[in-house]
This record gives structure tokens, sequence and C-alpha cells, in this order.
């Protein structure tokens, strides 16, 4: 009869860690996948760290101090940045218009024949049509539609409030129709069913019942706006971002130092007055 | 409006969330009620009486038969005219639906949709347009104080109350309303089915009622419908519903009758009042 020593015996296969082959199956399948996808990005964070581009950085950085202060660009820039908050209040509520006519004809919480059992054909036809239309206005990025509007309407503010205002528009009507498809029908159904108009219904139950998720939700993307519009400005559609595109241009940090700051000052302050509307809603 | 004269002919159907092959909810059930009757329907649970309602109320298609409102077919009907013939009828179901953050006074103001225009209802949501009818109809079901109340600040019977409050200002000759006393105590139950039944009367509409009441039933309808399994067991005047006839209804069912008298004993006892509440399903 052989003894083995105690440590080479194997180990009791009730005591084996049975998540222990599939966590090393998924991080060598999570290695695999990520590879290509850094070589293709040129993920070289090295780069960083060569002497010459420690040097230009530093350089510019160095400059971010003292911020350009003066009063003429203090002055400048808040002019700049309330342009910014212009283009995106003016692009929320022109993408809010937009949105409410197509949430309207999209949602099926307002379909009158869908209640007594399938909903006609012309009705449906014209629901998913819209629905693609949503699609299609949210599925190309403000960016690119700011593009094609300074070359429709120039450059200038706006190109930015079109933009903001056709993408957001898709966003709105397609998150608006999931409000109302996901809240309680009860209220709405009865209201229909007593002979109500669809518009009588949106008024008097769908948005009593629903103000507070579509307030909450529009408020959110005019914060987001406000981000975006900052951006659009990069491609000439007006606002503090143009201004910084300027001024990175010309290597100037100490204005763009002022110029980040403004902006953070901005998108906390969007996010203080969305947070207070939201309370002041409940 | 005067009362809509109503007839169900060979009519089955389905719940619509029922599972295909599962027994229908109502079968094969004839019935016709004059314009300006006052009906009852009384049964188990699980009888068909919400189903049966809703076939009135043309809110659900039946899989075979025919509903005649005023001799005409409902299902052959457009969706359009079909619409048009909903705002003559007033159906209330059990739970009540107000939004929770509108006023009561929108609330109650929205039953009188149907006959409003779009100009006219968007007008009285920035302006109450049609405050004294509210109120006096407030007033009949005793809620006159909570006119201008948000809908989330009510109890649940007085939610209930303003559910039916809403029936006195529908431009409807047909009220439909699911157990209307559910979540009322004996006293205001009483007060409620009152007004309800004086209501109907006034404006000679037809009313149809499901109860959970067997006294009530029998004791304030002329008419009273037996529904179990569907079928009409009985369709008799309140006074001629014997024991004989409750107890074939509701066998194996025994414990809905016996708290429903229950019910009955502490009606009459106003004593005892808003302590109890009456659980329903």
């Amino acid at each position: 009869m052989t003894t083995q020593p105690l440590d080479t015996l194997p180990i009791k296969p009730s005591l084996r860690d049975p998540a222990w082959i599939k966590r090393v199956f998924w991080t060598i399948v999570a290695a695999v996948i990520m590879w290509p996808a850094l070589v293709s990005t040129e993920f070289k964070p090295w780069v960083f760290f060569e002497s010459e581009n420690l040097k230009v950085t530093g350089n510019f950085l160095a400059e971010f101090f003292p911020p350009a202060l003066s009063p003429e660009f203090l002055h400048l820039i808040a002019k700049e940045a309330w342009r910014t908050v212009a283009i995106a209040t003016a692009g929320t509520f022109i993408a809010l218009l937009l949105a409410i006519p197509l949430t309207l004809l999209s949602t099926t919480v307002l379909s009158v024949s869908s209640l007594s059992g399938r909903m006609n054909k012309l009705p449906f036809v014209m629901r998913q049509l819209i629905r693609w239309l949503l699609i299609l206005m949210r599925s190309i990025p403000e960016l690119i539609w700011a593009l094609v509007f300074v070359r429709v309407v120039g450059l200038g503010p706006a190109a930015g409030v079109l933009a903001i205002a056709l993408t957001y528009g898709g966003m709105l009507g397609k998150v608006y129709g999931e409000i109302l498809e996901s809240a309680d029908r009860q209220v709405s159904t009865t209201m229909l069913r007593n002979g109500a108009g669809r518009i009588q219904t949106f008024f008097y139950s769908v948005l009593p019942t629903n103000a507070t998720e579509l307030t909450s939700y529009t408020i959110y993307r005019w914060e987001c706006a406000i981000r975006a519009s900052t951006v659009l400005g990069f491609v000439g559609a007006g606002g503090l971002g143009q201004q910084m595109d300027n001024s990175m241009r010309m290597f100037n940090g100490s204005e763009v130092a002022t110029m980040l700051v403004v902006f953070i000052l901005l998108v906390g302050l969007a996010d203080m007055v969305s947070t207070w509307m939201r309370r002041v809603l409940r | 409006m005067s009362g809509l004269h109503v007839e169900l002919a060979g009519l089955s159907a389905r719940h619509p969330a029922a599972q295909a092959g599962a027994r229908a909810a109502i079968d094969n059930l004839s019935l016709v009620i004059q314009p300006g009757e006052h009906v009852a329907v009384i049964g188990p649970s699980g009888a068909g009486k919400t189903t049966l309602l809703q076939l009135l109320g043309a809110a659900l298609a039946p899989e075979l038969g025919e509903v005649r409102f005023d001799n005409r077919s409902v299902w052959d009907l457009s969706t359009r005219a079909l619409q048009a013939l909903r705002g003559k009828i007033f159906y209330a179901p059990q739970t009540p639906p107000l939004p929770p953050r509108q006023r009561v006074v929108i609330s109650l103001s929205a039953a009188k949709l149907p006959a409003l225009s779009l100009w006219q209802s968007l007008k009285n949501l920035i302006h109450p347009q049609y405050v004294e009818e509210v109120s006096d109809a407030l007033t009949q079901f005793d809620l006159q104080e909570k006119l201008w109340d948000r809908v989330d600040r009510l109890s649940g019977g007085e939610r209930q109350r303003v559910g039916l409050a809403r029936a006195l200002l529908a431009p409807a000759g047909l009220w439909l309303i699911d157990e209307p006393l559910s979540a009322l105590d004996p006293v205001r139950a009483r007060q409620a089915i009152a007004t309800l039944l004086r209501g109907a009367t006034a404006r000679g509409v037809t009313l149809v009622t499901t109860l959970h009441q067997v006294s009530v039933a029998t004791n304030e309808f002329p008419r009273v419908l037996g529904l179990r399994d569907g079928k009409l067991l009985f369709d008799l005047p309140g006074k001629e519903v014997t024991q004989e006839h409750l107890a074939e209804l509701y066998a194996q069912f025994e414990f809905e009758l016996a708290s429903a008298a229950h019910t009955h004993v502490l009606a009459e006892m106003p004593a005892a009042k808003a302590e109890v509440r009456v659980g329903c399903a």
C-alpha cells in the first residue's frame, strides 16, 4: 500500500472553488477582446511621458495660471456664457414643441381603436412611421446636425439651436412615449371608454398622472443641452465653446482656464436649478 | 338625457386577460333593460359581474352575440360612431380613476368631457368653469369642503365617493357602476346608494350596478340579477329574492354572503358608524 505525502494529495472536489475556472476564462476573454480595441485606438499612454510632449503639456498648463481676469475679457465671457445658456434653453424649448405632437401621435395610450381589441391598421402604420422619424432625429449626434446647419444658416447660435432642437426633440419624444406607456393606464383608459376625446384625455388624465416624470426628464435634458451647446461652439455654433476654441488655437492658457472655471460653474448652476425645480414639482 | 334601452342577445365573452380554453366569463346570456330601469347585479366573486358591466359599457367586445343600444348593434359601428356612443355611457370602475395630483374640482368636471368641445375643456383646466355644478354634486355625497383639495389628499372612501359623484355630471343615459360601496362604511354606503338612485330617477337614466351587499340590492332595487359562472340564475324584483335563491347563488361562497349580511346588520345600527370598513374583493 503506497501513501502519498499530504501536500500532493488532490484537494477534495467539494472544497475546490467552483467559480475559479469561470473567472480565469472571462479574464482571458476580456483581454482578447480589449487588445484589438486598444491597438486600433492607438492607446499608447507612454507618449504622455516623452520629454518633448511633457514640455509642451507643461508649458500649456503653466499658462493656465494666472487665469485671464481683465474686465473686458470677463465681460466677453459673461456674454458668451449667457449665449450658451440661451442656445440650450431655446433648443430645448423647440425640442419640446417638436416632441409633444410626435409623442401624442405615436403613443398607444391614447388609441381609441385599441380599446376594443386590436388597433386599426392605419393608426398602427402611422405610429410606426413616427417612431422611425424619432429614431432618425436622435441617432444623428447634435454635433453632426450643427455642422450641417452651420452650412445652411451660417456660423452662429442659430445653427446650435437647430441642432439641439432636432436631436433633443427625438430623445424627448422617445422618452416621453416610454414614460406614458409604462404608467398606469386605468385612469386614461376609463376616460376614453367614457367617450372623451383623445386630446381631452391627454390633458385630463395622461398629463396629470405623468406630469412630474415628464418635467423632471425635460429639466434633465436642459441640463445636458447646456453641456452640448458648449461643445457645439467648437464647430462654429457660437457661445462659450467658440471662444474656447479660439483661445486654444492661440495657446492662450490663461483664457482657457477662466473659461473652464466659468463652464464648471455653469454646469453646477444648471444642476442646482434643476434639483430645485424637481423638488418644487413634488 | 333620457335612459338608454339596452339589449344583450346570446352574449358570450371572455375576460381580456383570460388564457385560451378558459371558461367564458359570460356564457350565452340574454337580457333586456328598459330605459330608466334600476338594476343590481349580485353573485359570488368570479361570477362575471365586472365583465357583464364592461360588455354593457361597450368596453369589451363579445365573442358571440350582440349588444344593442336603442336597437342599434354596437359593434357594427365605426370607431368614431362607437366613441360617440360611449359618450352616452358612464362607466365607473371599482377603483376610482382619479389622477392623484389633480384637484377634485377638475377630476369631477372631467365627467362632462364627452359633452364639451376641446376649447371648453381646455378653458376649464385653466380656470374651472363648472364650479357650481361640481359643488352641487359633491354636496350630495357630503364632500362639499373637498372641492379645491387634491385627490391624493383624500381617503379611500372619499375618493370612491368622488368617483360616484362624477355620475351626476356625466352627460350619460346609462350608468354602469362597479361595486360602488366597496370602500364605504355602512352609513356612507346607504347614503351613496340613495343618492345614486335619486340622481338616476331625476335624470331618467338607466342604472346598472354590481353589488357585494346583497341586502342593499334586495331592499333598494326593483330588479336584481343573480349571476353565477357567467349565467343568469335569477332575474327578479328585489323583494321577491328569497333566502333559497341566495343560498343557491352563493353555494360554496357562503362566506361572502355572511360578510355581506353582517354589513346589513351594521347598516341598521348607525352607532357603529365609521369604525367598520366593509372589506370587499
